[in-house]
């Protein structure tokens, strides 16, 4: 239960938050969880989650382990792990994920790669 | 050895009582030293720097946040130690290093968990735990010269160095913006917006702001103008600390 508290307050302590009152420009790498509710303009790099709220307007490539997106991004999505759109998120880019969960509503005009597939090594061919 | 600095308005009459048990206390634990009251016309930095003169390994500060942070400044210069007795109001730097209020510190103090804690450092004065920008509405801040934040609304900017959110053993400083809720008569009935605070972590941030120079709050007394340079300075001090500290 300690351990559990401890690493609660860890992530806490490493999380950045855009939230909906204040616009960022420029080139943002974030060290924990990113959470954006408010405006990006750029590029934004985490090791860890990104997650994009309903309210958020990014127009910025993004790049992160899982991606949860609900609001509204111009630019390229990468995301290591899972990307997830919700019925509110609207995507106007290329996207790159391992697994992809696309809600009904969701709009998504770019084009779309997983990353299970392109980093897989090359087969060789049999003779 | 210990030298202990008794705050000016904390040598009164008011503590008498309880500046003698504390005396006796620290006797008891074998932690006792020469004792240095304050007066209007005995300096703290000079106070210090005597100490430190008479190689005084442990700087123990008695008194109020006030003391903490004008001595702050002066003890960052110097490799002692420093404990800490809370005693009047506020003691909210003592309560976050989880060291209990009044006579029950000197055990704190006694049991000697110390930790390096980073130091925040703004237009070359350090400060412990925050800075506060009471009005923002004409400032940017710049982020380790690669990202830029500005308010769309109206907001208050806290710069901490440790807290619910920051760590100050991580080497980062987080600049925090807490938007106002604008109050209404109908207010209750619309949907609350830009109520959700932000949260950057940042190593060098610069203040500037585009109408008039801004005040800036450090430590709760000390006035600045913008534009301002706020850094962080890592491990700079090391503190006596207590078991229920807000961080670890």
């Amino acid at each position: 239960m300690a351990i559990f508290k401890q690493e609660m307050s860890n992530s806490k302590q490493n999380e950045t938050i855009i939230g909906s009152s204040v616009k960022v420009e420029g080139t943002f790498v974030g060290e924990g969880n990113v959470i954006i509710e408010g405006q990006l303009q750029g590029n934004l790099k985490t090791k860890h989650n990104i997650n994009v709220g309903p309210s958020a307007k990014l127009k910025a490539n993004i790049e992160g382990q899982d991606v949860y997106i609900a609001g509204t991004l111009h630019g390229n999505v990468k995301a290591l792990g899972k990307l997830q759109m919700t019925s509110t998120a609207k995507i106007v880019g290329n996207v790159e994920a391992a697994a992809l969960n696309v809600e009904t509503g969701a709009i998504l005009n770019g084009k779309c790669n997983m990353l299970a597939e392109t980093t897989l090594p090359e087969k060789p061919e049999k003779k | 050895m210990y030298t202990y600095i008794v705050e000016a308005e904390i040598n009164s009459k008011k503590f008498e009582n309880e500046l003698a048990r504390i005396e006796a206390r620290l006797i008891e634990l074998e932690v006792a030293g020469r004792i240095e009251k304050l007066t209007i016309l005995k300096s703290l930095p000079e106070t210090i720097k005597d100490a430190v003169r008479d190689h005084a390994e442990t700087i123990v500060l008695i008194g109020t946040d006030k003391l903490i942070n004008s001595a702050i400044s002066t003890l960052a210069e110097f490799k002692a130690t420093i404990g800490i007795i809370p005693l009047g109001e506020p003691t909210l730097i003592a309560e976050s290093l989880g060291i209990p209020y009044g006579l029950t510190a000197c055990d704190t103090l006694s049991a000697r968990i110390t930790t390096s804690l980073d130091l925040g450092k703004i237009n070359n004065r350090y400060f412990l735990s925050t800075v506060h920008v009471p009005d923002c509405r004409t400032l940017t801040l710049d982020c380790d010269n690669q990202f830029k934040v500005s308010t769309i609304t109206p907001a208050t900017i806290d710069i901490t160095n440790f807290g619910e959110t920051s760590n100050p053993h991580d080497g980062r400083l987080e600049v925090i913006v807490k938007p106002e809720v604008q109050k209404s008569f109908f207010g209750f009935m619309k949907p609350r917006h830009f109520d959700r605070r932000s949260v950057f972590p940042f190593k060098k941030l610069t203040i500037k702001s585009t109408g008039d120079c801004l005040p800036i709050v450090s430590d709760g007394e000390t006035i600045i103008k913008t534009p301002a340079t706020i850094e962080v300075a890592p491990k700079k001090v090391r503190i006596i600390v207590g078991k229920k500290r807000s961080f670890r």
